[in-house]
């Protein structure tokens, strides 16, 4: 049966190549493997075939793989290298955030590249507080994101709260089950966002604003975007966002309805890097398609709008570029959420070794004391605010397990899984029963 | 076709269904496979049919091996106990079925199926399905679709015992009729000795996964050559005794019921031996002062109870110090005035009288 | 010289058959090894070896160690026994009225009964979420009648756990419904009819004749539901209840720094699914003596209904449809909204969405993928399955228990564990889902639906005398023949349900689609709707566009299938 499925399957691939169109001179292939939406894919292919049949004079196929997010896409290229080191069968990863990539890099499977100076002339190493690529080049930002809040204003005014502007808004009372948010341990953004947040206020402060968002969360949902829907159908005030999702719905539903607010002083832009893999089996091509997207021309279809010249054909992506002369040549007609290079307020710029260093411990630290403790974490912070919101008890139930030092030092040892779960079991039990005691010894 | 098994072992595990079975089913014979339920018969026919295989030991059919032919190939038909019809196909479909298998002509299918339906008298069912159709009709449809195929064996397994009385008697006429006419070696499986008696040409009676004797049925009956048997094939009274005398054609044996002189004697026995004593009841003549009865073997015996059941008055006499009771067949009851409790005599031909070894532990089958 | 040829004939043929036989279960017990305990193990054996490369039990201790986890798996234990109960609640009285009753519009109505279990995935969430958010349809709606003052939170707190019942009983009671039906009309009536000459009322006859026969078909049903709601990760994510083992299970083993306890995880919910699914054999299933020999082909009475039957058929037969169709209702809903903000329905209405499935070459590349993957993993499903329920209804093998026990095991596994075992077992061979995975698609949507058509062909076989084969074999019908014209035509009622469920999964399968389906020519449905579902702006709305499209069409496949399939067909939805 397995042997007749085959040749029936085999049959029908048959068709699909057949169907594909002729090839003129040269044909040439590049496979990428990328997280990034259909439009992104559909616009970029389509604009790079273009670009090399004229640059080049050569056809090229392009293999868009995706398997449905970023950690799968990455579990993928781990696993293939791990059955052959030395090369998993795909040229180029394309987004899903920075980890992957400083993870590629850490793992040494990405492929430096090193710009031409006529591109760095446009694509500087460093915008608005972000690194666009790292020293040894294995990796480039490809476009930039914000990180801020998101709201739902019609609610806002009925239930009589005013517009929260900075992070810290949102650990307000008045938000008590009003907010969305995405589990950390399920969206790298929002690992992110509150590793800026901690940075922003510092760690004993930010640990406060951290707690008090959390216990101000609804319920931490499972995807990234679950938080902006929840806002949209009325299941909460606010969340913490990506830029682009939220602008995508502000500009959809109407600005007097949702709102996205851009906390400048508190907040980073952020990179969605673009890796060659180590191995690739066309490498010119893969690096011929970094040059195409970081350019000018390529970054334009991030910017304009959907049918103008030079823009996407499709639909809009309206993302934030990293080529100073793509924003310089589309001034008025971008469509960006904001011009990095033109910034009033400079945002902070992120401590990359660091997160790069503590992101794991971290989430698994937010997610014992935030997440998995979260019942007990309301019922301890809605007794403090009964109890007056005095200063010390909120340090106290905001105060994690551990201090900084102590959580850099064990970061090292957290590849190793035992220890790490005991630890993380460990977490969950002391600040469940910290939580536990604080309420009993208010009543 | 002549059937032959030679040395036939089947196991399942410890459980010995079929021990050491040699049996020969001659060329057109109307054979019996008589016996209490689990005695290995229907596992016989199973072997038969291919869909058991034996243990250890040979099948032959017309002396050629046939111990691994696939069931598919040996052209038997079979007559399952519950008839096995194909709920999802028509009488007619039903039949068809194994003619199909066999690729023969539409022509030949045809001629065939108007024959057995003919011969069954299934004709006008033959659109319906087997859960429109009575329990005997199904029988029918069973034998038709056996006959259909023009077996060279013919395996029957207990075809009316899902029938009620009144049809079994009727389709035993049938079965045999059919087997008459068509002559095919037919192998029939019962429990039910009274049907074998009736309808079966040779009986093999089986026990334990043994064949244990065989023989026609008057030969089983007059001669059986254990307690069980003699038990198992009509009624008998069973007497322990011992052997007292020993003559050329003759012993005396003494039991309960007397000194006993038995004709008929069955292996070799010495003085002391004990042995146990079949009379069947209608063998016993009751001393009513008849001139033609021989006085032979005269017993003392009192009467306990009469049950009369028209042609024939079965009695129970009580005798000796024993609480069991002697049974009397009266056929064609002559007039007598006994009464519950009054002592009156018999005499018993020495040549009714079969003198057997003891019962024995058959043991369990193991 | 005739006696020596047919000697060899005999052996020879003997011989073959055996060999044909065992090359059937061993090729059966193959497919079984490569393309189910081989990968799987592959993924698995990260819970039972640790970081030095030695046996472990260490994950197991760390599992047990967490309150969270094992809240969890008391969590999942009960949505799954709620869930069959209440799904048995709700199918029971449904297969009992469609047997005994003739009535206006049954064919219609029986078929729309099946139509809850189609959902299409991702944008299910959307619907769900407009309707039950605390500023959703039905709170927006009481709270305009000023039926209420304060929006409910429907899905916070203690309404989770019992959102996630509901939402299960209502999307999985046709699996049961199919069952149950397929068991109610393998009863021979004859045998409810001697019940009725004994004098038996017609309650102890259900109880006493009908139900202990039709007890395997029920089993066979309800063992999926049990096992389907235990380990079904898409319902509690669209309630947003996080604290359950399958969303503790992939939580763990797709964080971006992987955790082995998941793994760990895997091993407790098969090592539950397993002696779950053993131990209610060993008490409801000792079916073995249950062997019917003539059955339900024969008509079985209807009652043609009055009037006074009316006012519960209908009621029951529409309002179980209907309600479980309300997660539907709102995927339709928001395919044809347009500016839906705050009210309880959209302000205005639209179609252009579909317009833009048309458009969009993924959707019909996506649908017709589809059909070709279910179509062909469903044939794979049919014959693979009814082999192996063959195997284990006739103790072919020692053992069979076990076997059994076997083919469960892909409805307790995550999605994301085999699929990602297969990817990880098969790249740089010739079946590298890199380079064409429609192969692997085939085989892991069909392995993945195997225990629907295993537990469908076994209750059918179950039920169906061994004689009947036996009587094929001797008229001299080879293994193969007899399987095609006598066991087949006999469990077909429960092969179409099988199938039909089979087709149904499949084509609404996710895990598999998403990673093994990589490239946008080889996208199915499902992932055409995930990839649409993320776009920005008009995204979920063309999502759910193209969700609705797939519901109608899988519709039409099982209302079309019953009225191609007619008197077939009709032994399921035949009262």
């Amino acid at each position: 049966m397995g042997i007749l499925s085959y040749v029936i399957a085999g049959l029908s691939l048959a068709t699909v190549v057949c169907a594909e169109p002729k090839a003129p001179v040269c044909k040439e292939k590049l496979v990428i493997i990328s997280p990034h939406r259909k439009s992104t894919q559909i616009e970029f292919v389509e604009a790079f075939k273009e670009h090399y049949l004229k640059t080049y004079t050569c056809s090229i196929v392009v293999d868009w793989l995706d398997q449905g997010g970023a950690s799968d896409d990455m579990k993928f290229v781990l696993s293939r290298f791990e059955r052959t080191p030395a090369s998993c069968g795909v040229d180029v990863f394309w987004g899903g955030g920075e980890h992957p990539h400083y993870e590629l890099n850490r793992r040494k499977l990405s492929l430096p590249f090193i710009l031409s100076p006529e591109l760095k002339k446009e694509v500087p190493p460093v915008v608005a507080g972000v690194a666009l690529y790292n020293k040894e080049e294995t990796w480039h930002a490809a476009a930039l994101s914000s990180f801020g809040l998101f709201f739902n204003k019609t609610l806002l005014k009925k239930l009589k709260i005013s517009e929260p502007e900075d992070w810290q808004d949102l650990a307000d009372p008045v938000f008590m089950d009003h907010l969305s948010n995405a589990d950390p341990r399920r969206s790298s953004s929002n690992v992110t966002m509150t590793m800026v947040l901690l940075q922003a206020y510092g760690w004993q402060k930010g640990w406060e604003i951290l707690s008090g968002i959390a216990a101000n969360t609804r319920s931490f949902t499972h995807s990234s975007s679950d938080p902006i829907k929840a806002v949209v159908t009325g299941d909460a005030l606010a969340s913490m966002s990506v830029g682009f999702y939220a602008i995508a719905k502000v500009s959809e539903l109407g600005s007097d309805k949702l709102a996205y607010v851009f906390p400048a002083k508190h907040s980073i832009l952020n990179p969605d890097p673009i890796s060659i893999l180590k191995g690739a089996a066309n490498q010119q091509a893969a690096e011929r398609f970094i040059e195409f997207v970081l350019s000018a021309s390529g970054q334009k279809l991030f910017l304009l709008p959907q049918g103008m010249e030079g823009g996407p054909k499709h639909s809009s992506l309206a993302r934030m570029s990293v080529n100073k002369r793509a924003y310089s040549e589309t001034k008025v007609k971008n469509i960006s959420e904001l011009d990095p290079f033109a910034l009033q307020i400079s945002p902070m710029m992120l401590d990359v070794d660091r997160v790069t260093t503590l992101q794991f411990i971290f989430t698994d630290l937010l997610g014992a004391v935030q997440i998995d403790s979260h019942k007990e974490l309301k019922k301890a912070w809605q007794m403090m605010i009964k109890r007056g919101n005095k200063a010390q008890d909120r340090a106290l139930l905001a105060a994690p397990p551990l201090s900084e030092a102590e959580l850099l030092a064990l970061a090292e040892k957290w590849s190793d899984a035992k220890l790490r779960n005991e630890v993380i079991n460990q977490w969950v039990k002391t600040t469940a029963k910290k939580y536990d005691d604080y309420v009993k010894n208010a009543q | 076709m002549q059937v032959e098994l030679r040395d036939v072992n089947k196991r399942y595990g410890a459980f010995v269904a079929v021990n050491k079975l040699n049996l020969t089913i001659k060329e057109g014979a109307f054979h019996f496979l008589l016996g209490p339920s689990g005695c290995g018969k229907t596992t016989i026919l199973r072997i038969l049919a291919g869909l058991e295989e034996v243990t250890s030991g040979k099948i032959f059919f017309n002396k050629s091996d046939f111990t691994l032919m696939p069931a598919a190939r040996r052209g038997i038909g079979m007559v399952f106990q519950n008839y096995a019809l194909w709920p999802h196909m028509t009488v007619l479909q039903n039949i068809e079925y194994g003619l199909k298998v066999r690729k023969l002509t539409t022509m030949e299918i045809k001629k065939r199926l108007t024959e057995v339906l003919h011969f069954t008298q299934l004709t006008p069912f033959a659109g319906r399905y087997p859960g429109q159709l009575s329990g005997g009709q199904q029988q029918r449809v069973a034998l038709a679709r056996a006959l259909a195929i023009r077996p060279t064996i013919l395996l029957l397994d207990e075809p009316l015992s899902n029938l009620d009385a009144q049809l079994r008697l009727e389709m035993r006429d049938n079965i045999t009729r059919i087997q008459e006419e068509t002559k095919i070696t037919t192998l029939y499986v019962t429990h039910d000795q009274k049907e074998a008696l009736a309808m079966g040409s040779h009986i093999s009676v089986m026990h334990g996964g043994k064949e244990i004797q065989s023989g026609s049925p008057k030969d089983l009956y007059l001669n059986p050559n254990s307690t069980f048997l003699a038990a198992f094939i009509g009624e008998t009274n069973l007497l322990p005794g011992r052997v007292s005398e020993i003559t050329a054609h003759e012993a005396l044996v003494t039991s309960e019921l007397g000194s006993i002189r038995g004709s008929n004697i069955r292996g070799r026995f010495k003085v002391g031996d004990p042995v146990t004593l079949s009379i069947r009841p209608e063998s016993i003549k009751l001393d009513l002062g008849r001139s033609d009865v021989s006085p032979d073997n005269p017993c003392e015996i009192a009467l306990k109870r009469i049950t009369y059941l028209g042609e024939l008055e079965q009695m129970e006499f009580t005798y000796g110090a024993k609480a069991e009771f002697l049974r009397i067949n009266l056929y064609n009851a002559p007039d007598h005035q006994l009464q519950i409790g009054q002592k009156t005599r018999c005499f018993i031909k020495p040549s009714k009288v079969v003198i057997l070894p003891p019962p024995q532990e058959l043991g369990p089958n193991t | 010289m005739a006696h020596q040829k047919s000697v060899n004939h005999a052996f020879w043929a003997h011989w073959w058959s055996k060999f044909i036989g065992y090359s059937v279960v061993a090729i059966t017990l193959a497919i079984l090894y490569f393309f189910l305990l081989l990968p799987i193990g592959v993924v698995l054996k990260k819970a039972l070896v640790n970081q030095q490369g030695e046996l472990s039990f260490a994950y197991f201790e760390l599992l047990f160690a967490n309150n969270l986890q094992t809240g969890a798996i008391y969590n999942s234990i009960g949505i799954g026994v709620f869930t069959t109960v209440l799904a048995t609640f709700l199918s029971l009285p449904l297969a009992i009225i469609n047997r005994k009753f003739a009535y206006r519009g049954k064919q219609l109505l029986s078929a729309l009964l099946l139509v809850p279990m189609i959902m299409p995935p991702f944008v299910g969430a959307i619907g769900i979420q407009r309707f039950f958010a605390r500023f959703g349809t039905i709170n927006m709606a009481l709270l305009d009648c000023a039926l209420i003052s304060e929006p409910i939170d429907w899905l916070s707190g203690s309404f989770m756990f019992w959102a996630v019942v509901v939402l299960e009983a209502l999307h999985l009671y046709p699996i049961l419904y199919l069952n149950i039906s397929a068991a109610l009309n393998n009863v021979d009536p004859s045998l409810e009819e001697i019940g009725v000459t004994l004098g038996i009322s017609r309650l102890g006859r259900f109880f006493r004749i009908v139900w202990p026969l039709a007890r395997p078909g029920f089993f066979a049903g309800a063992i999926i539901v049990f096992i389907w709601a235990l380990t079904d990760l898409g319902t509690p994510l669209l309630v947003g209840f996080h604290d359950t083992l399958p969303v503790r299970i992939f939580n763990l083993v797709t964080d971006a720094n992987e955790n082995p306890v998941g793994f760990a995880l895997v091993f407790i919910v098969i090592l539950m699914t397993v002696s779950f699914f053993l131990l209610s054999k060993l008490l409801l299933g000792s079916t073995k003596k249950f062997q019917m020999m003539a059955r339900g082909h024969v008509s079985s009475p209807t009652v043609p209904s009055t009037w006074h039957h009316w006012w519960f058929i209908y009621p029951l037969m529409l309002g179980v449809s209907l309600l479980a169709l309300i997660p539907h209702l709102s995927v339709v809903i928001t395919s044809i909204s347009d500016q839906w903000f705050m009210t309880a329905l959209p302000e205005n209405y639209t179609l252009r969405y579909y317009g833009a499935v048309f458009q969009q070459e993924l959707a019909s590349v996506g649908i017709k993928n589809s059909f070709f993957l279910a179509s062909l993993s469903t044939l794979f499903d049919l014959v693979l399955g009814l082999l192996i329920a063959y195997i284990i209804a006739r103790k072919i093998v020692p053992f069979t228990g076990l076997l059994d026990a076997l083919v469960m095991i892909p409805l307790a596994l995550p999605g994301i564990v085999l699929a990602f075992g297969y990817v990880v077992t098969y790249s740089n061979t010739w079946l590298d889902p890199l380079h064409n995975p429609v192969p692997l698609l085939i085989i892991a949507y069909g392995i993945r639906r195997l225990p629907f058509m295993v537990r469908s062909a076994t209750a059918g076989l179950q039920q169906t005398s061994i004689s009947l084969e036996e009587a094929a074999t001797t008229f001299g019908a080879g293994s193969f023949k007899v399987l095609r014209t006598v066991t087949m035509p006999l469990v077909m009622a429960n092969l179409i349900a099988g199938a039909l469920l089979c087709f149904s999964y499949a084509m609404l399968d996710v895990s598999d689609s998403l990673i093994l389906a990589m490239k946008d020519q080889f996208y199915p449905l499902t992932k055409a709707i995930y990839v649409l579902y993320l776009e920005q702006g008009s995204g979920e709305f063309i999502a759910s566009a193209l969700g609705v499209i797939g519901m109608i069409i899988l519709s039409c496949c099982i209302v079309g299938s019953s009225l191609i399939l007619g008197k077939k067909m009709g032994e399921l939805f035949r009262s």
